[in-house]
């Protein structure tokens, strides 16, 4: 316990040689000087006394009743001492260790993966709009929310994790990639239509009526082929219409008008690259799907403080996807077997 | 005199005839409260002046772990203590 608070207080070691120690402790006693873990050994004595206690012990030495070293302040108070001359030092690393301390409570960063068909821009604009913002604080930010939010804004992301690392945001994400129609395909009647403006190229109708032919300029929406086999009588007028499911592959040719800008965020990793990798990663998920690509019109050019890489790509693929029939062709068809 | 009437109402010795305390732990510390002056000291023997007598403490590897203007500690391996 002295130990401690000679630490906290500062001492220093006084050593005794060649001389009465025993009447220089009681002359140091006599002046309230209280003296700590006193040695004796053969030729000297060595104790610890209290750093304001030490002008006592001066003085006394001035007596020349022994030899008397003291030795440099320790403790507390003895680092003090020795680096008073570069306090401000001192001052300038507590000023760091607390900064440092108030701006890691922060989040600085927002960092993704696997996004590819949501930009990041985006991403953090949404976030932006709903109070997650770089540089707010940590305890404010709950991942749960964040992950709902995003998951009800895009709905190409089927998967997200977001996560707190030091002071950086991550989100994981998992785009959907085969790009599934919102719309889910219930058992029942649906007809095939057109997923792009295209020119049908070929196709080849297995069940269902084709209401187009090859060579025809579709839009987006159109049917394709219905989910309705008409049964004509010997007049050849059709007497019954029956729900059949439509199956059919109808290949045609359609534009993709790729358009995509990045900012230029440092000096080592250039937009320009990142751009033409996401480029490249986009034509292998078309050419992964079966698409081919006939034709590609797309450049890369120097926009405002980033890059823009734009341009239509003509492929030849798979267009036809199936759609629930609408409520209101349901009622035309009950009408008409009706009458 | 002082003695007697001390003794026969029982009262504390040390504080009214300034008589020496010694507490003793075992054989490891000493603390003598109430003394005069220390006259010796070495690691093996520490000889003290209290009010009306010396006391010699005897030991092995001796050290006084505090000294103020009242009382002191030693502690090491105590193994004698004579009034002379």
């Amino acid at each position: 316990m002295n130990k401690i608070l000679l630490l906290c207080k500062g001492y220093y070691i006084v050593t005794l040689t060649q001389g009465q120690y025993g009447r220089f402790i009681n002359i140091c006693r006599n002046n309230s000087v209280k003296i700590f873990f006193v040695k004796s050994r053969e030729d000297e004595c060595t104790f610890l006394v209290a750093y304001s206690d030490i002008e006592v012990i001066k003085r006394v030495s001035e007596k020349g009743i022994c030899r008397v070293k003291i030795s440099k302040c320790q403790g507390i108070t003895g680092i003090i001492k020795k680096y008073n001359d570069r306090m401000f030092f001192a001052i300038g690393g507590i000023i760091f260790v607390i900064m440092l301390y108030l701006m890691q409570l922060h989040m600085w960063s927002i960092e993704f993966d696997g996004n590819l068909m949501c930009r990041d821009e985006n991403i953090i604009d949404t976030l932006k709009e709903n109070g997650v913002y770089n540089g707010m604080p940590i305890k404010d930010i709950h991942c749960d929310e964040i992950e709902k939010l995003l998951r009800k804004e895009y709905n190409l992301i089927t998967w997200i994790s977001a996560e707190i690392q030091g002071t950086k945001l991550i989100l994981h994400i998992k785009e959907n990639e085969d790009e599934t129609p919102d719309e889910t395909i219930e058992e029942g009647y649906y007809d095939i239509i057109a997923a792009h403006d295209s020119v049908i190229k070929d196709m080849v109708t297995i069940s269902g009526t084709p209401e187009i032919i090859p060579g025809k300029v579709v839009k987006k929406g159109d049917v394709l082929v219905r989910g309705e086999l008409d049964i004509y009588n010997d007049n050849l007028e059709v007497q019954a219409v029956h729900d059949v499911i439509p199956k059919a592959y109808i290949n045609g040719e359609y534009c993709y008008n790729y358009d995509e800008y990045m900012k230029d965020f440092s000096e080592n990793v250039s937009s320009k690259d990142i751009l033409y990798d996401k480029y490249n990663h986009f034509l292998f998920k078309l050419k992964e799907k079966g698409i081919q690509i006939i034709q590609k019109d797309v450049k890369i050019e120097k926009a405002d403080h980033g890059y823009r890489i734009h341009g239509n790509i003509k492929v030849y693929g798979e267009i036809g996807i199936k759609r629930k029939k609408l409520a209101s062709d349901r009622e035309d068809i009950i009408q008409d077997e009706c009458n | 005199m002082k003695e007697t009437i001390v003794n026969s109402l029982n009262l504390p010795k040390d504080v009214m005839l300034g008589a020496s305390t010694i507490h003793l732990t075992g054989h490891y510390t000493v603390v003598v409260e109430n003394f005069d002056c220390i006259l010796d000291y070495d690691s093996e023997s520490i000889l003290i002046k209290t009010k009306d007598s010396k006391i010699k403490i005897c030991g092995k590897s001796m050290e006084m772990d505090y000294l103020s203007d009242y009382d002191f500690k030693v502690s090491g391996r105590i193994s004698q203590i004579t009034f002379i």
